[in-house]
């Protein structure tokens, strides 16, 4: 390496900005990995795992509820607990501003070393892919949907962080935590479950608790609280995790299967062409909706119904019957790029099928695969919120999305709007982000491209 | 490096004016190859359909049809005709980039054709091709470097740091220079992207290129350099070149032979110099009297080819040609025809083949079966066009038609009763009736090909066969300004 200064640097600067945070990391891998094995049917959780969670655990996180508390009680002259004795709505409002600042300097940082590698290290001084980034940069719709996107991600990453509670406390297991408050004269501890009782959002003045509101237990909630008095926003940092796991499983698994169906079909054409034609129109010929609601009755009880509260089913569904469509947006284009030129002449020198389509013909693809695969993305994640608000899909008490507005749905003319409202914008915000960010990734990929034509994806599994 | 630069001095030739050009280029590449007889490819009886598998069982497209020559170590071998004559799929087919129907193309005593594993490999690093488009031949995502070395990867040829360096040699070789290595096709012009997909052919060091048009996609000044880093290649390499083109002028600079397409079949092949200069077959003769400025200083007058060349789906029965020959053989009885009404016998014949196989549509097709009523208007017109009278019995329009009638007696009886078929819907017994009357030898077989000449030069002509007369005589007369 010529000039090693500028990568030392960023590498520096990227080593503390990780560092940061290798805590909470160190936490997600132990967890990921604890989960993975506790979902195989028939297996228990090895000892050797748990203390690895427990390990992770210990190591300090910058970003974290307890490096940044805001849950503590006042006894009458200050704040006891929280982080510098702040109020707790100003130790959450802190906590939640470093948690966007830490990860949008982060990305600002991965960009940098983006354009460091471009001028100093990169041979090429231009490529293909040059062009489409600076189209991108320049397409504010589709900068729009990254911010977006890049919130909602940030939302996922950090839900534990990011919530005034946690769900253990809050959500699953009420009653066997407990809380300290004020009572005006002097303090009393009750548990969470008691708690929420006396602070649910039931529609009246007199028994709501708004956004950016106290309850009578000294507890902020920035979103406010749901009928039963949880806190709304950890049910939504939470439900955001099952939204991106289902819509990433799911558009994953069918835009794998699109792939490789268009680009054996589109390279040997004639009877393979014929049989995934056939297929996928014997596919899209079944009622979605039907389908997701037989199946996921009647795999409810299985060991496979209950991974995941019953979220990996959906995303197999999802999946199972999403590909034809991908299939069908992808297999003009590969058929195009399969008659050009330079697959003839990769054939006559003798190059390997797999090789010409992973290399001459995949990436004339990937980028439909981006514009469909954001834009199912979307769908899928209003089709899981849709299946939660009918009462299917994700079974209680994981949270999700389509559920907290199905809880809200009497309160929606009172005091209590919040319980539908907050989560439905919210939706309808990510699921418009997801379609954004396809829509600059088409027009960056393909300036000269109709902007009618590819969106058809967009609404995809709005029916649920 | 410095080759980039170089073919300037060799250019001069090139731009000049097309008199000079074809004289420089015949004194060039005439020189005689020694191993006149040692042929690296033979092409036998090479057939390729295309069969588009329609449910109608329609007749496949005989792209080509029975085709068979050589081509001998370390010349260049022309191939010419007109578009969609069958010469890139020919050009293909050699390669095993299509499928062969029929014949067979030997190699080294390997029909290529049949070849799997080990040795197919190793055809495929001694036969190469160089594609006519370089916009569209080279991979736009991959740099230069990733193209060119596509090849030695694909044949794990030695380590990856000796391909390396076998790309900066064959960047040099075609006149590129290092530093393109990481650049994308893009950033280059037509010539030296061509240059790109040259190197990339050469990788593997074949012996035998096919060059399918790699100029016409270029500029007239690019041309010139990129044929003459071909003759260069050629001379340093060994290489052997089947030259795909339809630029005649071309094919004279660079070929020592040359063989010419008419749908699907090679109807003449022999030196260059000779064929240009005295060409045996009638459709040699018209497609090089169709270079500009070509007649000036030679016997040869212009012959207009008239039309376009029959559907390959369904070629001609006897010769490919005899739907548009200048020289075709005609019938004794009708010798007193002037050359007006001959050319209007042909139109007529070529409008009632074009309805035969025309597609129609079913339910034109089913009032044809139960013979109700044909549009006949169009034949109509076309005969009040074509010789003057209204076969409908309606008025002929004031100016149209021939000013004289052109056809009497038994000629006019016989296209009469044509039409009479065709205006009852039976376009496919209209032909019949035409070919029947005024059809001759030419119609009924294939020809041979004949040995013209001392030089091993064949041509495909009924007229070559003793007791006609030749092809050129028939033109001359023919199609001749007044006494030559």
């Amino acid at each position: 390496m010529r000039n090693p200064r500028p990568a030392a640097v960023w590498v520096g600067v990227a080593a503390v900005l990780f560092g940061l945070q290798a805590g909470a990391v160190a936490q997600l891998l132990a967890s990921g990995l604890a989960d993975a094995v506790a979902a195989l049917p028939g297996v228990a959780v090895p000892a050797g795992l748990a203390a690895l969670e427990r390990a992770a655990d210990a190591i300090p996180t910058l970003l974290s509820r307890e490096t940044i508390p805001n849950r503590g009680y006042y006894d009458g002259s200050g704040y006891v607990g929280t982080f510098l004795g702040l109020a707790p709505d100003v130790a959450w409002l802190l906590r939640a501003a470093l948690i966007y600042a830490y990860s949008f300097v982060t990305l600002g940082w991965l960009w940098v070393g983006y354009e460091r590698y471009r001028t100093h290290y990169r041979i090429a001084d231009w490529t293909p892919r040059d062009d489409v980034i600076d189209r991108f940069r320049g397409h504010r719709w589709g900068l729009f949907g990254v911010a977006v996107v890049v919130m909602f991600l940030v939302m996922v990453a950090f839900a534990p962080a990011l919530s005034p509670t946690t769900t253990a406390a809050n959500l699953e297991n009420p009653y066997s935590h407990e809380i300290t408050y004020w009572t005006g004269s002097g303090t009393e501890t009750v548990t969470v479950g008691q708690a929420n009782l006396g602070s649910g959002s039931q529609g009246t003045p007199q028994e709501n608790v708004g956004p950016m509101q106290y309850d009578d237990f000294g507890r902020f909630h920035p979103f406010g609280t749901l009928p039963g008095g949880k806190d709304l926003f950890t049910f939504i940092a939470h439900g955001s995790r099952i939204s991106l796991v289902i819509g990433l499983v799911s558009v994953g698994l069918s835009v794998t299967v699109a792939i490789v169906l268009a680009l054996l079909s589109a390279y040997y054409k004639g009877k393979v062409d014929l049989g995934a034609v056939l297929v996928s129109d014997a596919v899209l010929g079944m009622p979605q909706l039907l389908l997701l609601i037989m199946l996921s009755v009647i795999l409810s009880g299985t060991w496979i119904g209950k991974i995941y509260s019953g979220a990996f089913v959906l995303a197999l569904i999802f999946a199972g019957t999403g590909w034809p469509a991908m299939w069908r947006s992808f297999r003009g284009p590969a058929l195009q790029v399969s008659n050009r030129e330079w697959v003839d002449a990769a054939k006559s020198f003798g190059q390997t099928p797999t090789t010409i389509m992973r290399k001459h013909m995949l990436p004339y693809i990937t980028g439909y695969v981006l514009v469909y695969g954001s834009m199912t993305l979307g769908g899928a994640i209003i089709a899981i919120a849709g299946l939660s608000f009918l009462g299917l899909g994700v079974n209680p008490p994981t949270p999700e999305w389509g559920r907290a507005v199905n809880a809200g749905q009497e309160y929606v003319t009172t005091a209590s709007w919040h319980i539908s409202l907050i989560p439905g914008v919210l939706i309808t915000l990510v699921v418009t982000g997801f379609n954004a960010l396809g829509d600059g990734v088409r027009d960056a990929i393909d300036p000269e491209s109709d902007a009618e034509e590819a969106g058809g994806a967009s609404g995809r599994g709005g029916g649920a | 490096m410095s080759r980039s630069d170089a073919p300037t001095e060799r250019d001069e030739g090139e731009e000049s004016d097309d008199g000079s050009r074809s004289a420089a280029g015949g004194a060039g590449s005439a020189a005689p190859d020694p191993h006149a007889d040692d042929a690296i490819v033979e092409v036998r009886d090479l057939r390729t359909y295309y069969d588009d598998d329609g449910f109608l069982g329609d007749d496949p497209v005989k792209a080509v049809d029975g085709v068979s020559f050589d081509i001998r170590r370390g010349e260049t071998l022309g191939l010419v005709g007109e578009s969609g004559c069958g010469k890139t799929t020919l050009g293909r087919t050699v390669l095993g980039l299509e499928e062969a129907t029929g014949g067979e193309v030997v190699s080294e005593g390997r029909d290529v054709a049949s070849l799997s594993g080990r040795e197919l490999r190793e055809w495929q690093r001694d036969a190469q091709m160089v594609f006519q488009d370089p916009e569209a031949s080279l991979n736009d995502r991959m740099t230069v470097g990733e193209i060119v070395r596509e090849p030695l990867d694909a044949h794990d040829w030695g380590t990856p740091g000796e391909r390396r360096d076998r790309v900066f040699e064959l960047l040099d070789l075609v006149g590129l220079i290092e530093e393109h290595y990481y650049r994308y096709p893009h950033q280059f012009s037509g010539g030296q992207r061509q240059r790109v997909g040259i190197a990339r052919a050469l990788a593997l060091e074949p012996e035998f290129l096919v060059l399918d048009e790699p100029v016409s996609a270029l500029d007239v000044s690019v041309q010139a350099r990129v044929i003459n880093l071909l003759e260069d290649l050629q001379d340093e390499l060994g290489l052997t070149y089947l030259f795909i083109a339809h630029d005649l002028s071309v094919v004279r600079h660079i070929a020592d032979r040359v063989a010419v397409m008419y749908l699907g079949d090679v109807v003449e092949l022999g030196e260059t110099e000779a064929v240009y200069a005295d060409p045996a077959h009638p459709y040699t003769r018209s497609l090089l009297s169709a270079i500009p400025g070509s007649h000036t200083g030679t016997d040869r007058d212009r012959v207009t080819l008239r039309g376009t060349p029959p559907s390959p789906r369904d070629p001609p029965e006897g010769c490919r040609f005899a739907t548009r020959c200048p020289a075709k053989i005609r019938p004794d009885e009708f010798a007193h025809l002037s050359g007006t009404a001959w050319e209007r016998l042909d139109a007529l014949h070529t409008v009632f083949r074009e309805r035969t196989n025309a597609e129609t549509g079913i339910a034109e097709r089913l009032k044809r079966r139960l013979g109700l009523a044909v549009a006949a208007d169009d034949i109509d017109e076309v005969v009040a066009d074509l010789f003057g009278w209204h076969p409908g019995g309606g008025s002929t329009a004031e100016g149209l038609g021939p000013d004289e009638p052109l056809l009497s007696g038994e000629a006019r009886a016989a296209v009469e009763s044509a039409v009479n078929a065709a205006r009852r819907g039976d376009d496919a017994e209209a032909t019949a009736i035409l070919t029947d009357a005024f059809g001759s030898v030419c119609d009924e077989r294939r020809p041979e090909e004949h040995r013209v000449g001392d030089d091993g030069r064949t041509s495909a002509c009924v007229r070559h066969d003793s007791g006609y007369e030749s092809p050129g005589t028939v033109m001359a007369r023919r199609y001749g300004r007044g006494d030559d």
